[in-house]
This record gives structure tokens, sequence and C-alpha cells, in this order.
């Protein structure tokens, strides 16, 4: 039996018997030569590998890890609407609303400095509709909050065709009431058109 | 309906909190994996972080897969992603305090290292937005084993299913009437195949 053999043996066993085996210290046990097959070996292993039965003890090891802890901390904030989480982003990169403004307005190399104060303003102050913020907007805010790009995912992104369709109470009132909203508007002047800007902030996910 | 609202909330935080504690182990052994040699220890705890947040917006917003082959295989994707995104996060990072010593640099050009991070930011939502689409992508890690587990010599297979099961080393040896040496061997060379058949698989 070869050393890779053992090393990869044992790796499973501890592995199964819920011990929490450490990649770097198995790796470091092979001939040097041989350290990038044992990686392969055990990369396949964990593409296959079950997840192990942990005793109470252990999980509150794993609970306790920090990378876990601050991922898990993060994932809290995605159930929050954009207007709570963009203003947390922004104190915690010591930044004021026009300080994002003029680092975003930078970024697309636009001039109006003022509107997209206001606009970031009216997210914070949720009056501006997420679903209608750009992808490339989020995109330019996570770089200059220094933040992941998933934590600016808009709520309603979260939620499936079957939430939307679904009818809710009182379904019979509002359904009348929303066909009439939207005669109204389809009879309504055009609003003026957008100008980049406004596509970042109004124009949807693609804009 | 806002208390069933919350109820289900809850109920889906608890679920993704005991499947992201399952699989820190796995996420952290394939982020070690990945970026050998590449990122330090703490740039891989980063990576890790950042995989797990990932992992749980993809539970979130996108992934449809089914089985636990899939989420391992959509698991894999994002670590890759992860790891690339500290490197590249790392690199500006250093090129920034590089810049802050040099004498010419200011902060007259606020936008410019903004728009270099925005631009990568940009650049793996695009790649990683490509892969979601290709739903087939992630299907095929399922795909992959039930095609290519059959192909193992009989040994080989039948230790490497046992090991799938979770069964213990001593119950395998006992099942299968072999020494540990012949176990530890004939998980190795089943591991070494399914590399291979993978070549040959997404080939």
């Amino acid at each position: 039996m070869t050393a890779i053999e053992q090393i990869l043996g044992e790796f499973i066993d501890a592995w199964k018997a819920g011990h929490r085996p450490d990649v770097e210290a198995y790796l470091a046990r092979a001939p040097e030569g041989e350290r990038d097959e044992l990686a392969a070996q055990i990369s396949r292993w964990l593409d296959i590998a079950p997840t192990p039965d942990y005793d109470a003890a252990t999980r509150a090891a794993i609970a306790q890890e920090p990378a876990l802890r601050a991922a898990l901390e993060t994932t809290d904030m995605l159930w929050s609407p954009l207007s709570e989480r963009l203003p947390t982003l922004r104190e915690r990169a010591g930044l004021a609303v026009r300080d994002v403004a003029r680092r975003l307005v930078a970024i697309f190399d636009l001039d109006d400095e003022a509107r997209a104060t206001e606009y970031l303003a009216r997210i914070e102050g949720d009056e501006l509709d997420e679903s209608r913020l750009s992808r490339r907007l989020l995109d330019a805010l996570a770089a200059i909050l220094g933040a992941d790009r998933e934590v600016l995912t808009p709520v309603g992104a979260t939620m499936t065709g079957q939430s939307f369709f679904r009818a809710v109470e009182n379904a019979d009132q509002w359904l009348p009431q929303d066909i009439d909203a939207l005669s109204r508007a389809a009879l309504a002047k055009a609003p003026a058109p957008m100008d980049e800007l406004d596509r970042l902030f109004l124009g949807g996910p693609d804009a | 309906m806002v208390a069933r609202r919350a109820r289900d909330e809850a109920a889906a935080r608890h679920w993704w909190n005991e499947l992201l504690t399952d699989n820190f182990d796995r996420v952290r052994g394939m982020v070690v994996l990945e970026s050998r040699g590449r990122l330090s220890h703490d740039e891989q705890q980063e990576a890790v972080q950042n995989a797990l947040i990932r992992i749980a917006g993809n539970m979130i917003h996108t992934f449809r897969g089914t089985s636990m082959g899939e989420w391992v295989e959509s698991t894999r994707t994002l670590v890759k992603y992860a790891c690339m995104d500290v490197q590249r996060r790392a690199a500006a990072r250093s090129k920034r305090e590089r810049s802050f010593d040099g004498a010419h640099d200011n902060d007259s050009e606020p936008g410019r290292w903004d728009t270099e991070v925005f631009a990568a930011i940009e650049g793996r939502r695009r790649e990683q937005e490509s892969l979601e689409d290709d739903v087939e992508a992630v299907r095929h890690g399922q795909e992959f084993l039930d095609w290519a587990v059959p192909k193992l010599s009989d040994k080989r297979r039948a230790v490497i299913e046992l090991d799938r099961a979770d069964v213990p080393v001593e119950e395998i040896q006992r099942r299968l009437g072999v020494s540990r040496d012949v176990v530890y061997a004939s998980r190795s060379r089943a591991l070494k195949d399914l590399s291979k058949l993978r070549s040959e698989y997404y080939s």
C-alpha cells in the first residue's frame, strides 16, 4: 500500500467518524511530490462524501467557527429589505450617502452627484421599489461598500412565482382596483425618457 | 399571513443554518484544496465565509437542484468563484497599498479603484449567471456518478458505495472479508478512477 492510500484512508475514516480531519494537516503528511495527487483524491472524496453524523459537542464546535458565524450573521441580513441593509453596509464602510453617490457617479462616468444622492436616500428611506434597481448598480454598490454582491440582492428576488401568483385574502376586492389602476396608467401621458442614472435606479435588473 | 410568512422564514433560516453547519468542513476543505498556494490562511478564511454566504444566497435566490449531488456540484462552483474573488480583492488591496506608498497618488480619482473592483464583480456575476442558466451543468454532477460508479471494478465499487453510505471501515472489512489495507487501497484507486472517468465524461 502506498503512502497516499494510507493517508487518504485515514482521512476518510476520520471524516466518516465525524472527527473533522484537517485537510492541510493530512496533505502535509504526504511526501511533497505526491501532495497534488493526494489533494486530487481528497477533492474527489469531498464531492461524494456523506455528511458525517456529528455529535452535539462537535456541532457546537462547528457553530463557533468564526467564518461560519460571520457568514450566518450576513445571511441573516439577506432577509431584511435593502432599505435596512444599505445603511448598515454604508456605515460599516464609514461612508456618508454623499460619499457613496460621489463614487457611484465616478464609476459610471456621470456628473449628477446630487441626483444620485437623492436616489440613494430614497432607497434608504424605503421610497424606491427594490425590484427596479439594476444589477449594474448593485455591483457598483458592492464595489464601493466592499460588500459581497449577494448581500445586496433585493428581497423581492427571493420570492418564487408561486408567491407572486397565489391569491390571498380579499383578492376579489383588490383585483378590480388593480385593473382600474392599470387602465388609468395606460391612458396617462408617457413619462419622460430615462437617462443613464434613472436607468440604474429605475430601469429594472437588466438595465 | 404575516405570522405564517414569519414562521416559514424562521423554519427556512433554521434549515439553512443546519445545512451550512453540516457542510462547513466540506466547504472549508474545498476552499483549501481550490486555493492551495494562492491564498494565505486568512484569505482562505475569507473565502470560506464568502462561499458560505453565496451558498445561502444561492439557496434563497436561484438554486433549483434537488439532489445532494447537484448541491455539491453547485457548492464546488461557488467555492471556485469565492476563491477567485478573494484573490482579486487581495490583488486590488495590495495594488492600492502600493499606490498609497507612492508619492504621486492621492484621492483625486475616487472612482479609480472602485471601477476596477466593479469590473471584477460584474465579470464574476456574468460568468456565474451564464453558469446558472445552464441547469444541465449542475445536473451533470449526479448524472456523472450514476454513470461512473457502475464502471468501477467490483471491489472498488463495493468499497466506495459503502463509504458513501457512511459505513465504518471495520464494518466494510467485515462485509467484504478484506483487510483494512485492501479497503484503503481500493478506495484510493476508486477515487482515482472517478477522476479519470470525470475527465472522460466532461470531455
